[in-house]
């Protein structure tokens, strides 16, 4: 339930007998001991609408761009997510033009994902572009303790690309109070509902940057005094997480349709993905997609090794081209094995023609299909692998299906 | 489908729920093999178990232990593991459960409390390889770090001769051999160089290789790949020994790689046709005619 103490917002976590534990979103400071506590007698709430299209909000719903209140219908957030026999088997690909997306981690409406970045890395880029290429009728963008620069990027690409009236935005900045963050992918999903639910849209929510609302968590319960669990992170970690990443639902065409996709990033420190936060956020989601900045072409790629798309192989052969699964493994098997050309060319040995073949193709293939600022559709993706293998390979040393082969390889 | 039960709790659900799954999961399966089924009770993943363990563990405010795990973590989990087996029945029937369980490790580590815990009491462990997934080698499971204890087992070898025939295991015996040796020769290789070592390390590196492409590689997107029955895996098992038990004629390195690279590439579209269909025996033509080519006669 929700609260005012001496006006400030609060939410009440904990009840022993006639004993309240509130918790103040904006912190603590400056409440006297003889602070006046109002409870509201609802829990949290945003109120939806068609109104809520193009617009900018804090972590409470509240219009931060200048624009009007929105008319609509008030809903409590944090509501239950969907009963599993609801609903349809996730097999739509959502195109994002990113090869290192569609080809080789094929996204799918109704799956839920992260990136798995460091801080260095252009993860909020790559979100943004992911967001203004994928066939989405909304997306939702909760920003938790993003930078003010970030924010700024984000507002700038969308208006920049005509786009603000299919973005909602909910954004708590670095400055703005922690805890704060907590009710922001509460709220993006109340939004996100709303448009799949009641108006049958294919949604897409991203989620940056989950690190830094798991951050949030632990101050909660720490302040709690629960006895903190792996890496100083509250006990019930595992099933905050899930209660966020499960909302993602593709609903059967039968009740409408509509679906929730959530793309979320995750910070790492120091690449470590032990650590409870990615360690626990990957049991619930379906695959982790990886950055790299590939040094051969000095750009950045969605990295075809660490990186995997759990749903893939419900749309890959499927509803895209039949060579997908058999070209997007046999490239990849390529990849690596200039991988190892590398390394033996690192430590001073004689490369064969293979090795250099192989180092080549992985040149031309990070450059022309893997690099995030290619934009092409899987089609073209799938061609252009056929076109490289063909320059770079004699159909024996790929190891695809013969009746593919016969079909695709270049005709000299 | 009728044959499946199947228990859902998703991430979402109480974790008090999350927690009991797998021991509603086996007091069904335990019911079955009272009426004298064999049943298979498969659990994804053990490791969303323990954390269901680890956070009501933190809930009754108990000293965390390893990772914060429960400090029973591995006797729980070795009490569960037990209730698998092979029972015989008041009537003098028999009945089973036979347990699998996923386990999934953070960061692939294993020497983390679950995997440990598991890997004390199962007799069987697949190890499922990231720099394999990375290679699109799939299924992704390591040959040499993976095993079964049970095939020490005098029944077992009583019962697969009867079932196959007294050579499978000794020939599986030697496929693992080849394995590891191709897996030594590799290594030397990274610290020697291809120049570095005699031409027979690789061939004996590339024999290793045709049985991993092979045997132990397959097509999941593949209707035919995916898919192999006991009778094809022992046809294709000892085509590719008798590949490997043979010596060839090289002059090389360059030419064994070459070689071997379209000796694999054939079998592997061998692994792509219907069994003994017409497609198929033509490469296995094509392949003798290969093997002719380089082998010399014992």
């Amino acid at each position: 339930m929700a609260a005012t103490v001496n006006g400030k917002l609060a939410q009440v976590v904990k009840i022993i007998g006639d004993e309240v534990t509130l918790q103040v979103f904006q912190g603590t400071e400056g409440i006297p001991t003889n602070a006046e506590v109002v409870f509201l007698g609802k829990a949290p709430s945003l109120k939806v609408s068609d109104q809520l299209a193009g617009r900018f909000f804090n972590a409470y719903g509240e219009p931060i761009d200048g624009g009007p209140a929105i008319e609509g219908k008030e809903v409590e957030i944090g509501g239950p997510s969907v009963n599993p026999v609801r609903r349809k088997q996730p097999s739509e690909l959502i195109a994002t033009g990113i090869a290192g997306i569609d080809l080789n981690n094929t996204l799918v409406s109704g799956q839920k994902i992260p990136f798995f970045a460091d801080p260095d890395q252009p993860y909020n880029q790559v979100m943004a572009n992911v967001a203004l290429r994928a066939e989405a009728d909304k997306i939702i963008l909760g920003g938790m303790g993003l930078t003010n620069d970030d924010y700024l990027y984000f507002k700038n690409v969308f208006s920049n690309a005509g786009v603000l009236d299919h973005i909602v935005s909910f954004v708590n900045t670095t400055e703005n109070p922690p805890v704060e963050r907590l009710l922001i992918p509460d709220m993006a999903l109340t939004a996100a509902e709303y448009f799949a639910v009641e108006k049958h849209e294919k949604v897409l929510v991203l989620l940056t940057d989950m690190t830094l609302y798991a951050d949030a968590l632990a101050i909660v319960s720490n302040r709690m005094d629960q006895i903190p669990s792996k890496d100083s992170m509250p006990g019930s970690l595992y099933s905050d997480l899930a209660k966020i990443y499960e909302k993602a639902v593709q609903f059967p065409e039968s009740i409408g349709g509509g679906s929730i996709t959530i793309i979320a990033v995750t910070t790492l420190s120091g690449g470590d993905i032990t650590h409870a936060i990615p360690d626990n956020t990957g049991y619930i989601t379906e695959g982790q997609l990886y950055l790299r900045r590939d040094s051969e072409i000095g750009k950045v790629i969605v990295d075809p090794f660490r990186s995997l798309s759990r749903l893939k192989q419900l749309v890959a052969g499927k509803k895209t081209r039949e060579d997908h699964p058999q070209v997007m493994n046999a490239a990849v098997r390529l990849y690596a094995d200039a991988a190892n050309a590398k390394t033996k060319k690192e430590n001073g040995f004689d490369l064969t023609d293979y090795d250099n073949r192989c180092l080549d193709f992985a040149r031309d293939y990070s450059r022309e299909i893997l690099a995030i600022d290619v934009n092409i559709n899987t089609v073209q993706m799938l061609d252009v692998a056929w076109t490289l293998f063909g320059k770079y390979f004699k159909p024996e040393e790929v190891n695809i299906k013969a009746a593919l082969v016969e079909k695709y390889w270049p005709k000299a | 489908m009728e044959r499946t039960i199947i228990i859902a709790n998703t991430s979402n659900m109480p974790v008090a729920s999350r927690e009991a799954s797998v021991y509603t999961s086996m007091t069904i399966a335990e019911y079955y093999r009272s009426m004298g089924l064999r049943v298979l009770l498969m659990a994804d993943s053990t490791s969303r178990w323990a954390q269901a363990l680890r956070e009501m563990s933190n809930r009754l405010e108990e000293l965390p232990g390893q990772d914060a795990f429960p400090m029973d973590l591995s006797a729980i989990i070795g009490a569960f593991y037990a209730r698998a087996g092979y029972v015989y029945l008041n009537n003098g029937a028999t009945g089973s459960v036979t347990f699998l369980g996923t386990v999934s490790p953070a960061g692939g580590n294993l020497k983390e409390p679950v995997t440990e815990g598991t890997k004390k009491v199962a007799r069987c462990f697949y190890a499922l390889e990231q720099a394999r997934a990375d290679r699109k080698r799939y299924p992704a499971v390591n040959p040499i770090d993976s095993y079964s204890k049970y095939v020490e087992y005098p029944e077992f070898e009583e019962y697969i001769s009867k079932l196959i025939d007294k050579d499978w295991l000794p020939m599986v015996n030697d496929m693992k051999t080849y394995l590891q040796r191709g897996k030594e020769i590799q290594e030397q290789i990274n610290i020697l160089g291809d120049d570095g070592v005699p031409v027979d390390y690789h061939e004996a590196f590339w024999k290793s290789e045709v049985i991993d492409f092979v045997i132990l590689q397959q097509d999941a997107f593949d209707k035919i790949d995916a898919v192999c029955p006991l009778e094809r895996q022992q046809y294709m098992l000892r085509l590719v020994m008798d590949i490997c038990k043979h010596d060839y004629d090289f002059d090389n390195f360059l030419d064994v790689i070459d070689y071997f690279k379209r000796v694999i590439n054939l079998c592997k579209q061998m692994n792509y046709c219907e069994f003994h269909s017409a497609e198929f025996e033509d490469y296995r033509k094509k392949l003798d005619d290969l093997l002719a080519e380089k082998q010399i006669a014992a």
